[in-house]
């Protein structure tokens, strides 16, 4: 707050409208704080205190590091997060280009559909895959009934259980992170190809992939993140034979009354998905300025 | 085989039931520059993109070189489209965007370098080879945008009111050199504008469209001299468009009485007692002299100077020939010091060969 307060005079004369403009920040400005620098700082604090004497001491990141339970648990995260991003973008990406671009009165439709089951809350669709997925579950069920197998498969309680689970939780949002992209390809760059000779597979290869790359990143970055900072998809379609970073922080909170190591699981959650987003984030810069260098600094 | 590189056969289409072309039938012969001329909404849009194959005909037949093309899909109908906006593709280089349509049809990678050179060459754009489209000014992009077009030799180029975003004078250049490079080439063009000077400056052939049907076709001077209907005389070029009350016809002239005025006009055209209206160019009315006798069978009206407007190198008078009705007369610059006064009396010379009989 007191950087906003010194900032607003040194501004150029006649900019009270400035002044105002980072008044109308301060109330997210507060409640960011409160709510979230104050935790992280306390959460940071935890991570090097010795959970009865309150001692400092770099005991639960060694921990972290030589017990291999945890470093399991970051590696299996990091798996589901990568098979959601892949599997979200791969989904999403038709229905997206749909949206984009059909003028059909279903289109409408169609959207509400992509983003119905945003509506329902996480655990309810998840309670939905458990009795889809379960040992004594529909698919296994039916299956059996049919003769087609005798012992159920393994369909839930593991990476394939979560990873399904959690496409479904995070794919509207990229749905609607690739929608967005695509919109902004300008429609006749695809006639002007097609005039051209390229074909419909052409077309989306040439043109519409390359010039979606911002999106696919964007929708990468947010179905990576979503799916790594899930709780209640891996712990209800995961249990406690497929346990990510998450579900075992919750374990250190609730039944181990483990504050510090929990932090320093929290911080290697937290660490894993800035990289992540970094490598997002450059990869894009990186692409557009060696588009805009090229262009011999003309206007 | 026939020489015509696109046929329209009673093309028909609608949206949602609202006709936009009507029964409309054309014939391009190869190595022609045809212009589409009309005011927005007049369908020549849909005329194009039905030839380029974005839109399917509700009814009748596109033809490209005899051949029928109502299953075959724009990327197989090896036609050229040059769009309002350029439509470059922003992540390639002008070389990868001019070699785009080569690529796509197989063609090997020397003989594309060659062909990309060409038709950069063709539109003056060697040496931007490897920019990117953001890095050219509006008339280059335009340039490239042909070159891509034309790189994979079409046999018909499209053009979409292409020279549209350019500001006056570029548009004015472009004009000539985009006829230096149809001719170069040899290629049939054909080019949807509303602009009518552009039309009439490149154009071998007119077709004006209005209301989904061709209201005339022809060269650029007979369109601009003999305008067939009020749509059309209205719309290229300006004119004094003149309701008729009674014409008589003569042996040697048509007789026709001016609506609401006692004004007869002798006009050279043939035509019956059916005529409703005539027209005549503000260019070819005179402005006589008190000696002045005129020409023998010229028309002679006396008015009264109402408005003088100068544009530079003509001056535009409004001259109230009768009450209610007033004519406008263009007058040279350079001849300003015959440019009478305002509130003067003038007498109007007006050859029965300008006085032009429209059909509605």
């Amino acid at each position: 707050m007191s950087t906003i307060a010194l900032a607003a005079p040194a501004a150029m004369p006649g900019a009270p409208a400035r002044t105002s403009g980072y008044l109308v920040l301060a109330p997210s400005c507060l409640v960011l704080t409160i709510f979230f620098a104050l935790p992280m700082g306390t959460m940071i604090g935890m991570s090097f205190m010795d959970a009865q004497t309150l001692s400092p001491t770099l005991f639960n990141y060694q921990r972290f590091f030589s017990d291999g339970l945890s470093l399991a648990g970051l590696y299996r995260t990091a798996v589901m997060s990568i098979l959601v991003a892949v599997c979200v973008t791969v989904l999403g990406y038709p229905v997206a280009y749909y949206l984009a671009r059909s003028r059909s009165r279903w289109r409408a439709l169609v959207f509400a559909l992509a983003l119905a089951p945003e509506l329902a809350g996480v655990v309810l669709r998840t309670y939905g895959w458990l009795i889809i997925l379960e040992d004594r579950g529909f698919i296994n069920d039916m299956l059996t009934h049919l003769g087609v197998i005798a012992s159920p498969l393994p369909l839930s309680k593991n990476l394939f259980a979560v990873v399904v689970g959690l496409t479904h939780v995070v794919l509207p949002f990229g749905i609607l992170s690739l929608t967005t992209s695509i919109q902004g390809i300008d429609p006749n760059l695809e006639r002007a190809a097609q005039m051209l000779g390229a074909s419909r597979l052409a077309v989306v290869r040439h043109i519409i992939l390359p010039l979606s790359v911002p999106g696919i990143v964007s929708s990468l970055l947010i179905a990576f993140t979503m799916a790594a900072s899930a709780y209640a998809t891996p712990a209800l379609l995961g249990g406690a034979r497929f346990k990510v970073l998450a579900t075992m922080i919750y374990e250190q909170v609730l039944f181990y009354i483990d504050w510090g190591f929990a932090a320093v699981m929290a911080i290697a959650l937290l660490i894993m998905m800035l990289m992540i987003s970094f490598l997002g984030i450059r990869y894009e810069a990186r692409r557009s300025s060696r588009r805009s260098n090229r262009e011999g600094g003309a206007s | 085989m026939n020489s015509f590189d696109i046929e329209l056969v009673s093309v028909s289409k609608s949206f949602a039931g609202i006709p936009v072309v009507q029964d409309l039938n054309l014939q391009i012969p190869r190595g022609e520059f045809v212009s589409i001329l009309g005011p927005s909404g007049c369908g020549k849009t849909t005329t194009l993109n039905m030839i380029a194959g974005f839109n399917t005909p509700s009814a009748g037949d596109v033809r490209v070189r005899g051949k029928s093309q109502n299953r075959i899909p724009p990327e197989r109908r090896n036609l050229g489209l040059v769009f309002q906006n350029y439509a470059l593709f922003p992540h390639m280089t002008v070389i990868e965007n001019v070699g785009f349509g080569l690529r796509m049809r197989g063609t090997p990678k020397a003989e594309i370098g060659q062909a990309v050179d060409a038709a950069l060459r063709s539109v003056r754009l060697d040496g931007f080879g490897s920019r990117y489209p953001k890095a050219l000014s509006g008339g280059q992009q335009q340039r490239v945008a042909l070159a891509r077009a034309i790189a994979p030799r079409p046999s018909v180029l499209l053009l979409d009111e292409p020279l549209s975003n350019l500001d006056l004078k570029l548009r004015e250049a472009m004009r000539i050199e985009l006829k230096e490079i149809q001719e170069q080439l040899d290629m049939t063009f054909v080019y949807v504008t509303h602009d009518q000077e552009e039309a009439m400056a490149m154009s071998d052939r007119i077709v004006v469209m209005w209301q989904g049907a061709i209201a005339q076709q022809g060269e650029p001077a007979s369109i601009y001299r003999n305008p067939a209907t009020r749509f059309v005389a209205d719309f290229v070029g300006r004119s004094n468009i003149l309701s008729v009350r009674r014409s008589i016809p003569g042996p040697t002239v048509l007789e026709l009485c001016i609506d609401g005025t006692q004004i007869v006009l002798r006009s050279d055209c043939a035509g019956n007692s059916a005529v409703q209206s005539c027209c005549i160019r503000p260019e070819s009315i005179a402005l006589l002299n008190g000696s002045d006798a005129g020409a023998g069978g010229q028309n002679r009206l006396d008015g009264v100077v109402r408005r003088i407007v100068n544009l530079g190198a003509h001056v535009e008078l409004l001259v109230e020939v009768a009450n209610g009705l007033s004519l406008t007369v263009l007058v040279p610059s350079s001849r300003s010091s015959l440019v009478p006064e305002l509130a003067s009396t003038v007498t109007l010379g007006i050859d029965p060969q300008d006085v032009q009989v429209l059909s509605d």
